[in-house]
Order: C-alpha cells, then sequence, then structure tokens
C-alpha cells in the first residue's frame, strides 16, 4: 500500500471506495446482460433443439408411412433416409414389424438388420414365423446382419425345411453364411445332400441310323428348384468354413454326385475358404484330395474355382507332388481361366510351372 | 518472422500440399485394386466387407473391369449378403462387364429375391443407363410370372409396377413394360390393358401419393400405343379379351377400329411368333362381322386390313368373297383395303374381281389394286393384259405396271405390246421391264423401239436386245443402215455390247451392205475391240472387195485400239485406193503406232493430193518415231510439192509447236525466241508465193513462215498483202510474227519502235482502201504489243479523223502494253483535241488504270462518245480477226 493512500483524508477514501466499487457494479450489470443473452440463445437454441427433433420425428413417421406405398421410388427414398437414422428409429420400426402390412413388416425388418441390434433379436426371431414369406425372408437376412447367434437354430431349420418357400430358404442360408456358425453344418449339409439324380450322359446318336430318327425324344429332366439353394448352402458352409464342412463340400462339388455345374462352382469356391483356415490332419488330406479331383471336371468353371480355391491350401510335403502334379496339369486346361487361376496358385505355393 | 523465412514457410505448405494429394490419389487409384484382390483372396466376411465398401462408394462396376473369373464369381456370391437394395443396384449396373456364365448367375441371384426385389427392378427399369434397364428387365420378368403362378388371382406387385409405368414418358421404359407384360398371362394385366384400350379421351389420373390430376393427352396416347402393343406381344391371351370387350364396343368406332388392327396383328401369320392356327380362327368371325355390318368406314377399313393378315385362315373360312363383294360396293378407303388384303391372301379368285374393278371401278385403290395382281403372279397376267385395252391410259399404266412386276416369260409378249402405246409413260415401264426379260420372241417390237422418241425407251430397248444376245442380231444389223442416226448408234452399241458372235454378221455387212450400213458397222466392229482386227483386215487386204467396204474396214481397224491392227493399214497405205489410204492413215493416227511414220510420211508423196492432204493432216501433230529425220529426208528427195509440204509439216513440228508450247507454259509473248532454225525457210516463202500451188499448203506455209522466218522473209509475204488476196490476212499475221520477233529498235524515250516488217503494215492499214484488209493489218500490228505505239500515237496526231478511229481502235487492241504511252502522249499535249483521241484509246484498252483515269477527268477533257464508239466497233472487227 503506498504512502499516499494512507494520507488521504476520509472522505477521499471513501469516495475512492466507491469509485473502486463502480466497476464492480458495472461488471455485475454486464454480466446480468450476458446472462440474459445467454439464457435466450439457450432457449433458442433448445427450442430450435426441440422443434428440429419434433420435425424430424414427424418426417421419421411419413417416411414410416411410405414403407407400405407401392411409389417404389419414393419407398427406396424413405428407406434410404430411415437407414441414415440409425439406431434412433428401432422403436418405430419395431413398430412396423407389428403392421398388418407385409409390404411395411418386411421392408421394417430389412431395416432392422442394418441399423438394429441386440435388442430386435428376439422381435426378428418371432417375425420368422410370420404368415408372409418376404417377412420372414427379409427377418432371416436380417437376423444374419446382425449377426444373432441365438437364431442360428430357427434359421438352419428354416433352410432344411422342405416344405418351406425356396426363396426363404435361400435367404435362410445367406444368414447362416453371415452368422458362419458351425451348428448349422448339418442342416447345410443335408440341404446340399438333397439334389436332383445325375443324369447319365446322353448316347451318341448315328444320323444316319432309321431308329434314331423314330426314337422319340427324351423327356426333359424337371426344373431343379433348389439349384440356387444349394450354391447358397455351399457358400455358407465356406464361411463357416470348420472341418466338417470339407465332406459335404467335396461332395456336393463332384460331377458324379451333383449335377448342377452352379453347385459344383459354388462348392469349390467355397472349400477355397475352408483351405484358408488351414485345416489339419485328416480334414486337410481329404480337402486336398477333393480339390485336385476337381480337376477331372468337365465344366471349365469347376476347375477353375478348384484350382484357385487350391492356392489357399496348406500344403504338407506328403501332399506337395498331387498338388504339383494338378496345378501343372491346370496350366495345360484348355479353359483359359483355369490355367490362369493354375498360374496364379503357382505363385501363392511356390510351384514352378513352365507355361506351354 | 522475416521475408525469407516466410517465402520457405510458404513453399513447404504448397509442397506439402501437393505431396498430400499425390498421396491421396495414389492412395484411391490403388484402392480398386487393393479391394478386388480381397475379394479375390480374403476371407468371407472380408469379402463382404471388400463389397459393402464398392457399393457404398459405387465402385462395383470399375472394380469388377476387366477382372478374372473368380474375382466376378466371389463379388456376386457376397451381394446377398450386403444385402441393401443399394447393393442390388450396384450388381444390375454392373451386368454388361461380366462374363456371360457370371451374369447368368447374378440373374439367378436377382430373381431370388422375389417379391423383395420387385421395387429395385422397377426402379431399375427407369433409369438412364440402357445396361441398368436391360438387367432388370429378366428378373422382373420371371418374378412377375413366378407370382402369377404361385398366385394367379392374387395381387401381383410387378403388374401393379408396370401398369403405373404404361405412360412413361421414355420409349424404353415402355418397351420394358410390353415385355413383362407380356408374358403373365394374368387377367389382370388383360383387364387393366383392355380397360385403358375401351377410354377415347384422357381421364383423371392418381398419383402414387393418392393425389388425383387430369392426364395430359400425351400421357393417355403412350399409355395407349403401351396397353395395344403389349396386348398384340401378348397374343392368344390377349384375344378372348379383346373380342369380349374391344370389337364390338357399341359407342366408340375407334376402339372397334383399333380391337381390329390389333387382332389382325396377333393373328397376322407371318408374325414371329406365330399363333396356333385354331386360335387365329378365333378373330376371323368378329373381324368378317365388322367388316360386313359396322356403320363406321373406318372400322371396316380396319377389318379388312386385318383379315389379309390372316392367310390361310382366312382363305379357310369364306374371307375372300366378303373381301370381293365389299372391294365392289364400297368407299375408296375399304376397297383399297380390301383390294390390299386380297393381294396378301393369294386367292386366285380375286384376280378377275380385281381387275374388273381395276377398269371400272379404281377411284382410290389403284395402287392398291395394280400391288395385288402384282403379288397374285403369273395366275394374273392373262386377266391383267385385258386390261391394257382399255381406252384409259391409267388403267393401261397400271395394269403394264403390275405385268411388268411380276415379270417371267409370260409377262414380255403382253409388255412388249405395250411398246407402241401412245402414252409415254407405258412405253418407259414396258422398255424397262423388258431390259431384262426380253426373248426372240419380240425382237421385232423391241427393234422398233430403238426409233422412240423418249430417250428411256430407245436406251431400254437398246440394253433388251443386247441382253438377248446372239438371236438378236440380224435384226439390229437391220437397224444398222436406218436413215436415223440415232437408231444405228443404239444398234451399234447393242451389238458391241453383245461383242464378238456377231463379227461373222458383221463382216457380212461390211461387204455387202449398202455405204450407211459398212459405215456403222465397221464403227461397231472397231468398238468390239481386238477380236475385230481379223475379220477387219480380212475384208481391207481383199482388192475384190467393194471400195467402201475396205475404207470401212479401215477405219474399223483405226478404232480397234489393238497393235495388230497397224501392220494391214501399213500394207493398205502401200497398195491401196486413196478413199482407203486416207481412211488408213486416219485409222494409223488413232492407232498412234510409232512403227507407221515411214509409211505416213510416205504418204506426203503420193499421188493422190487426198492422200498428200490426209497425210499432212494427220503429220502436223505426229510425234512418234524419227518423224522429223523422215521428213527432213523427203524436203530434200520429193517432188516439189511432197518437198514443200514435208518442209510446212516438219516447220509446224518445230517452230510453230515449239512457240505454242513455249507460250502456253510460259504464259507470255515469245518474241525473241530463235525459232525454226532447221526448217528451210525458202521452200516456204517459195510455197507461199506459188500460185499454182495447193491453197492449204500455201496457207500452212504462209503460217509456218510466221513463225520460221526472218525479216528476209516478209519481202515474200509482202506481195500477198493485197486487197482481195485471199491469204492477205495469214500473210499479215506471218509479218507481224516476224517483226515481233525480229531485231527490237529503241527510240529515244527508250521505248521499243517499229521495225521495217511492222512499218509495212502499219503503211498498208494506213494506206488501203480494203476494209478487210486494214483490219488484218490493224490485227497483226496489235499483236506486236508495244511496237507499234509509238509509230501509232505520231500518226495520231497527223491523220485524218476516220485514220484516227482506226489507230484508235488499235490502240484498244494492243491492249495494256499501249496504256503507259498513251498517258504519257497526254500528258504531254495541249491539243485539247488530240486529249481527247487520246482518252478515247484509254477507254478502249479499258484496263483498269486507263479507266480510272477517265474517270477523274475534267468534263471537257473526257472521250467523245462518238469517237469511242466508232472505235470499239472498229476494235471489235480486229479482236475478231486476230482470233
Amino acid at each position: 500500500m503506498s504512502g499516499d493512500e494512507t494520507e488521504c483524508p476520509r472522505g477521499a477514501s471513501a469516495d475512492r471506495l466507491r469509485h473502486r466499487q463502480a466497476p464492480k457494479r458495472e461488471l455485475m450489470t454486464v454480466n446480468r446482460r450476458t446472462t440474459i443473452v445467454l439464457v435466450v440463445i439457450s432457449v433458442i437454441l433448445v427450442a430450435v433443439f426441440g422443434i428440429t427433433r419434433w420435425q424430424r420425428a414427424r418426417a421419421t413417421q411419413v417416411l414410416l408411412d411410405k414403407l407400405a406405398g407401392d411409389d417404389y421410388g419414393k419407398v427406396q427414398d424413405a428407406m434410404t433416409q430411415l437407414r441414415d437414422r440409425g439406431a434412433a428409429i428401432v422403436p418405430d420400426l419395431l413398430e412396423k414389424l407389428q403392421s398388418p402390412e407385409p409390404a411395411a413388416k418386411w421392408r421394417a425388418a430389412s431395416l432392422l438388420g442394418d441399423v438394429g441390434g441386440r435388442r430386435v433379436w428376439e422381435p426378428l426371431m418371432g417375425a420368422l414365423n410370420d404368415e408372409s414369406t418376404d417377412v420372414r425372408a427379409a427377418a432371416a437376412v436380417a437376423l444374419g446382419k446382425l449377426d444373432a447367434k441365438d437364431a442360428v437354430g430357427p434359421l438352419a431349420s428354416i433352410v432344411a425345411d422342405t416344405e418351406a418357400d425356396v426363396n426363404l430358404r435361400i435367404s435362410a442360408a445367406e444368414a447362416l453364411a453371415l452368422l458362419a456358425d458351425e451348428a448349422a453344418v448339418a442342416s447345410l449339409a443335408q440341404v446340399l445332400a438333397d439334389h436332383p439324380p445325375v443324369l447319365p450322359p446322353e448316347p451318341e446318336v448315328d444320323p444316319d441310323e432309321e431308329a434314331a430318327e423314330d426314337a422319340e425324344p427324351a423327356e426333359p429332366p424337371p426344373p431343379d428348384t433348389t439349384e440356387l439353394l444349394r450354391v447358397r448352402s455351399a457358400r455358407a458352409l465356406g464361411a463357416i468354413g470348420t472341418g466338417e464342412c470339407i465332406a459335404p463340400l467335396v461332395q456336393a462339388a463332384a460331377e458324379t454326385i451333383e449335377p448342377s455345374a452352379e453347385v459344383r462352382t459354388a462348392a469349390a469356391y467355397a472349400l477355397g475358404d475352408v483351405a484358408r483356415r488351414a485345416p489339419s490332419g485328416e480334414h486337410g488330406t481329404d480337402l486336398i484330395r477333393g480339390l485336385v479331383g476337381l480337376q477331372e471336371d468337365t465344366v471349365g468353371d469347376v476347375r477353375a474355382a478348384a484350382i484357385h480355391s487350391l492356392g489357399f491350401a496348406t500344403v504338407t510335403k506328403e501332399q506337395e507332388p498331387v498338388v504339383t502334379a494338378a496345378i501343372k496339369a491346370g496350366v495345360a486346361d484348355d479353359f483359359y481361366w483355369a490355367r490362369e487361376a493354375a498360374r496364379k496358385s503357382a505363385k501363392a505355393l511356390n510351384v514352378v510351372v513352365v507355361d506351354a | 518472422m522475416d521475408e525469407n523465412t516466410r517465402r520457405q514457410v510458404t513453399w513447404v505448405l504448397v509442397i506439402g500440399a501437393i505431396a498430400c494429394i499425390a498421396v491421396i490419389a495414389s492412395y484411391r487409384r490403388g484402392e480398386l485394386d487393393r479391394l478386388a484382390a480381397t475379394i479375390a483372396d480374403g476371407s468371407p466376411s472380408q469379402r463382404v466387407e471388400a463389397v459393402r465398401t464398392l457399393v457404398a462408394k459405387q465402385k462395383l462396376r470399375e472394380a469388377l473391369e476387366d477382372r478374372p473369373r473368380w474375382v466376378q464369381d466371389q463379388a456376386i456370391s457376397a451381394i446377398p449378403l450386403v444385402g441393401t437394395h443399394d447393393a442390388y443396384y450396384e450388381l444390375l449396373t454392373c451386368h454388361d462387364l461380366l462374363d456371360a456364365p457370371v451374369q447368368a448367375r447374378d440373374q439367378k441371384l436377382l430373381t431370388a429375391l422375389y417379391r423383395r426385389g420387385v421395387e429395385i427392378f422397377i426402379e431399375a427399369s427407369q433409369d438412364k443407363d440402357g445396361v441398368t434397364r436391360g438387367t432388370a428387365k429378366a428378373p422382373l420378368t420371371n418374378i412377375g410370372t413366378a407370382i402369377h403362378q404361385d398366385d394367379p388371382t392374387g395381387p401381383n406387385p410387378v403388374v401393379d409396377g408396370c401398369l403405373d409405368l404404361l405412360d412413361a414418358w421414355d420409349q424404353y421404359v415402355r418397351d420394358t413394360v410390353r415385355d413383362v407384360l407380356a408374358v403373365i398371362p394374368s387377367d389382370q394385366v388383360t383387364g387393366s390393358l383392355v380397360a385403358v384400350m375401351k377410354r377415347t379421351e384422357p381421364a383423371k389420373k392418381t398419383l402414387a401419393d393418392g393425389t388425383i390430376r387430369d392426364e395430359t393427352t400425351q400421357e393417355f396416347m403412350r399409355a395407349r400405343g403401351t396397353a395395344e402393343a403389349t396386348l398384340v406381344k401378348m397374343q392368344v391371351p390377349a384375344i378372348e379379351p379383346i373380342i369380349q370387350t374391344l370389337v364390338d364396343h357399341p359407342e366408340e368406332p375407334d376402339v372397334r377400329a383399333t380391337a381390329c388392327r390389333m387382332l389382325g396383328a396377333i393373328a397376322n401369320r407371318a408374325a414371329s411368333p406365330v399363333v396356333p392356327p385354331e386360335d387365329a380362327l378365333v378373330v376371323v368371325r368378329p373381324l368378317l362381322r365388322r367388316l360386313t355390318s359396322d356403320d363406321q368406314w373406318g372400322v371396316r377399313r380396319r377389318a379388312a386390313t386385318a383379315l389379309g393378315l390372316l392367310g390361310d385362315v382366312a382363305t379357310e373360312h369364306g374371307v375372300v368373297p366378303a373381301l370381293i363383294s365389299r372391294m365392289q360396293a364400297e368407299r375408296d378407303e375399304v376397297k383399297a383395303a380390301c383390294a390390299e388384303s386380297l393381294g396378301k391372301l393369294l386367292d386366285p379368285r380375286a384376280i378377275v374381281p380385281l381387275v374388273d374393278t381395276l377398269i371400272n371401278n379404281r377411284s382410290g385403290a389403284t395402287r392398291e389394286i395394280r400391288l395385288a395382281l402384282t403379288a397374285l403372279g403369273n395366275d394374273a397376267i392373262p386377266a391383267t393384259t385385258g386390261a391394257l385395252a382399255s381406252l384409259e391410259p391409267e388403267v393401261r399404266l397400271n395394269a403394264t405396271q403390275a405385268i411388268a412386276q411380276i415379270g417371267g416369260p409370260s409377262a414380255v409378249v403382253p409388255l412388249a405390246s405395250m411398246l407402241k402405246d401412245r402414252d409415254v409413260t407405258i412405253r418407259r415401264v414396258a422398255a424397262d421391264a423388258l431390259r431384262d426379260s426380253a426373248d426372240a420372241r419380240v425382237l421385232s417390237q423391241v427393234a422398233a423401239a430403238l426409233g422412240d422418241s423418249d430417250w428411256q425407251v430407245y436406251h431400254a430397248a437398246r440394253d433388251a436386245l443386247a441382253n438377248v444376245g446372239t438371236p438378236a442380231i440380224p435384226i439390229l444389223l437391220s437397224s444398222l443402215g436406218t436413215s436415223t442416226p440415232r437408231v444405228s448408234s443404239m444398234a451399234k452399241d447393242a451389238l458391241v455390247r453383245i461383242g464378238e458372235p456377231t463379227l461373222p454378221s458383221l463382216r457380212t455387212a461390211l461387204l455387202t451392205g449398202s455405204e450407211d450400213v459398212a459405215l456403222w458397222a465397221g464403227i461397231t466392229m472397231g468398238e468390239i475391240g481386238s477380236g475385230a482386227v481379223e475379220y477387219a483386215a480380212k475384208v481391207l487386204g481383199d482388192r475384190s472387195g467393194p471400195l467402201t467396204s475396205r475404207a470401212m474396214a479401215a477405219r474399223a481397224l483405226g478404232r480397234t485400239g489393238a497393235v495388230g491392227a497397224v501392220e494391214p493399214l501399213v500394207a493398205a497405205l502401200a497398195q491401196q485406193e486413196p478413199a482407203v489410204k486416207v481412211q488408213a492413215l486416219y485409222a494409223l493416227d488413232r492407232l498412234a503406232a510409232e512403227e507407221a511414220t515411214p509409211a505416213m510420211v510416205r504418204a506426203l508423196g503420193d499421188r493422190s493430193p487426198q492422200v498428200r492432204d490426209a497425210a499432212m493432216d494427220v503429220l502436223r501433230h505426229w510425234r512418234l518415231g524419227d518423224v522429223e529425220k523422215e521428213l527432213a529426208s523427203l524436203a530434200q528427195s520429193g517432188d516439189e510439192n511432197a518437198k514443200r509440204r514435208a518442209t510446212v509439216v516438219l516447220a509446224e513440228l518445230t517452230a510453230v509447236a515449239a512457240h505454242d508450247l513455249l507460250e502456253d507454259s510460259l504464259g507470255a509473248s515469245l518474241g525473241q525466241q530463235e525459232t525454226g532454225s532447221k526448217v528451210d525457210v525458202a521452200t516456204l516463202a517459195a510455197a507461199a508465193q506459188d500460185g499454182s500451188e495447193d491453197p492449204e499448203v500455201r496457207r500452212r506455209a504462209i503460217v509456218a513462215l510466221g513463225y520460221a522466218g526472218s525479216d528476209d522473209s516478209v519481202a515474200a509475204l509482202t506481195g500477198l498483202l493485197q486487197p482481195g488476196n485471199e491469204f492477205a490476212g495469214h500473210a499479215a499475221m506471218a509479218v507481224a510474227r516476224i517483226g515481233d520477233r525480229g531485231t527490237v529498235e529503241i527510240g529515244r524515250d527508250k521505248r521499243p519502235i517499229l521495225g521495217a516488217a511492222g512499218k509495212q503494215l502499219f503503211d498498208l492499214m494506213m494506206k488501203t482502201n480494203d476494209e478487210q484488209l486494214k483490219v488484218r493489218a490493224a490485227a497483226a500490228l496489235s499483236i506486236m504489243g508495244e511496237q507499234p505505239v509509238q509509230t501509232l500515237l505520231e500518226a495520231l496526231k497527223t491523220a485524218d479523223d476516220d485514220a484516227k478511229v482506226w489507230i484508235v481502235a488499235t490502240l484498244g487492241a494492243v491492249g495494256k502494253p499501249a496504256t503507259d504511252p498513251v498517258l504519257e502522249a497526254r500528258g504531254v499535249t495541249r491539243d485539247q483535241r488530240m486529249k481527247q483521241w487520246l482518252a478515247a484509246s484509254l477507254e478502249c484498252i479499258g484496263d483498269a488504270q486507263a479507266l480510272d483515269l477517265i474517270r477523274q477527268l475534267a468534263k471537257e477533257d473526257q472521250p467523245r462518245k462518238e469517237d469511242v464508239v466508232a472505235a470499239q466497233a472498229i476494235q471489235r472487227k480486229i479482236l475478231a480477226s486476230r482470233e
């Protein structure tokens, strides 16, 4: 404290004190205004936020209402916008899942697969028993996307249910591929095993023979309605990838057992998925043997898929000669993509091949 | 921070930013490859994640372009596991990049979506990208069909979606809708489409959001068009609804007419695929009902047209009599449709009624009747031939056209009969048809058509006879000798096209025919070419044959252009009569055979003046072989006339030709060129002066002297510059050329002045009273360029007015070289009248500089109009004489 202040008369000291207190009052005044401004801003923000939420909720409701519509362009826009709203719309979607409109239900189920979490597993599993096949199919795929392990059992049952709609079973197989749970192996293997018989090769007809002209044309085989189901099941087994998947896949890839080249191709690719997990022991041997055996297939795509898959296999010393021979045969294959796949696999397995 | 540091920091920031951009760009470029590698080699979950990333970035198409089969397979397989609409949509966009087996797989995957895929595919069918639209069609069709099979009476979202797009703006979208709906034969589809077809005007339109608005006319028309196309494509399932609902629509004739058209299109026997006959039969009765009993002609017309598409189904079920009956009793439009349909049904019962209608009641249906008769083919020719005798040109024309279009052997005789028709169009049609089909039966009529007044007719007749070939030769030979050259020419053309088979007959015609026949036979043989040499040479070599025949044979040999023709022609030059020799000379000229040169030069000394003249004529441009040497030799050794001829030709081949050639190439006068050094000028001068010499030889000698002579030669020419002398003009020109080429004297003002030869011409022009001679002298002066200008200007000062007009005209004919001297003279003179004469000269010269000056002159200095008119009249004569 300076000497001037101690010598200052009493009245002067009081003025100075008042003078000192004046800024404090000004400060208080500013603070009050600021406070008011801040309060107003806060109220505005809260109001804007509230209005926005309210508008968003209304917009969401409008979008949800569109799920039942038949203007497909608007339905797709609505689904995209609802998907962007994320988990916030889950309650509304669960409500829609109970709608009487099948279209709204399956679209809600489909959206739940994209934005839902564990809490929607149960409603979706309930939807697996819906009257509408579309709703069940959408619920199945959604459960797969949500990694709902609890749904493996019901989905496996659907896949194996030969009375169920084939498109529903395909969706269930796709869900099982996403879940990749080995509990589904048996059901999927059962699907693969349920295939049409392999037809004997048609005898070569001599055009000169009169009998050939008189012979009635053979009746065409019935359409293979489960071909795509078997394809997707094979893919699902590949995604599960355990040793138990190898045997059904090898069977499904064999030309003598499975008549569809599409299924055999898918099984060959699936064996490649299994091979990535490096199965050991007997499984590994079966896998290599199975893939090498596919080089005898008459369809180029199957051979290409098999030789491509062979490139992921872990080859033991004992298996090396067989694998090397298969890859060298692949390099000489008359199907372009089989040759290309063989070169790629040779590189992956360090097998030296010489191009013809 | 100082300036340097700040600058360094700025540079570091810029470089850093560029590096960041490069790194990001590099990363993004490599991203697709990394994701494709993950799809190929990753685990199933990694694959799904990679595909999801590509879908989110809308890069799936880019990532799958030119990738191995396994990458495509694995990517397609992962799409259902991503499972969003976007993922399926992306798959649609890259369909065309996939290998065919993978495309088949992706179609199966998309079809498996069943109802859940409908909205994706309906949206995709309206995409701007053609690949996306095209890819969506197959799964949409499969799903629609499958839903219909699963529940034929239940709602079908594919049908609903497609019906909403009936009036889509884009034709591709409407085509997709048509293709999809056409394979879903549900009552919902047919009912909805028939409902659209029943409407005749725009109605209210309910939008997807429930609002209602007026349908636009365009939307209505598009919807109707799509509905009609869909029902037609649907074929059998659409027949019954159309018959039940539309064909007998009581109120709207437009609906009934459209229904008739649709039924015809569905049951069309030429359509692909064709409906079974039993289904096509169903449409016959309703269409006949409309044809016979509808009160609207528009409907009857549509019904008639539709019935014509039914082929055997119609002919076997009483349609033809109904069409015939309506054709004979109906208004024009229906009549035309009936005739058209009868032509399509190809029933012979329709032929006679069609011809009758053509003759008696063709109004508004002429074209259709003609086309119908044409379609009915050969069977229709006898009946149609009856119409050729009609008095009406239109009937005859259409009958002729029908027969012409039917063609074939049975059409030939009727068509030939129409070659004499009064109407040129009919004759043209008949002749044109006979061009390729005429045969031996109609040769006389076709040959007669060679004399037709219309070029299209006689050209077609010529072609027809040429195409008939050997059988037409006699009649063509007889046509060669007609009095009309054009007929002979046409016959010649036909014979030339028949070619070598005509040669024996032509040889006979050459030997035995009249002079005209021999002439044309020779021309024909020549144009046939080398094959004719043997025949023509035999005629030429046979001295016992007629003279005309041999002369024409020589001519023919020349026209063949064959090497083998030279020898008999050279032989003929040595042995034959003058008339033959003359033709041989011209023939050799045409052949341009070098080996004939000595014989041709020898012909200059032939006993016959005709032959000498012909040889001179030919050799004037002959530069083959040692022609100059041969000519020089003859100029030394022949008789006087032959010497002179040889000298003249030699001068023409050397001096004159060299002058012309150089003048052409340099585009300028060649006054000082040294030419004609090898030419005996004295011989030329003697020939020019010799009044007993052949006039043509004299003329050419004078001309040659102009090019080859010197100042000494002028004396020889001066004597010819007399009034009334026929060679005065040529002599004047020759003098001028000599003067122009001779030594040029330079005057005080450094301009050239006239030499001795030129002065003679000037004196002649000024003194002679013979206007013709005056003109020639002036013309000769005018080609000497600037030489005579000073002399003319001097004379202008003192000459009388008549002579001044000639001087002014001559200055005008000299042209541009006279401009500067005239301008200078005008600047010097004080004489006002002189100035006017000089101005008149400038006007006659007429170059831009002179005319520009005249425009700027004062009025009193302007040329007098009468002077200019008089001078220009003379100038025109001078220029004409110079030509």
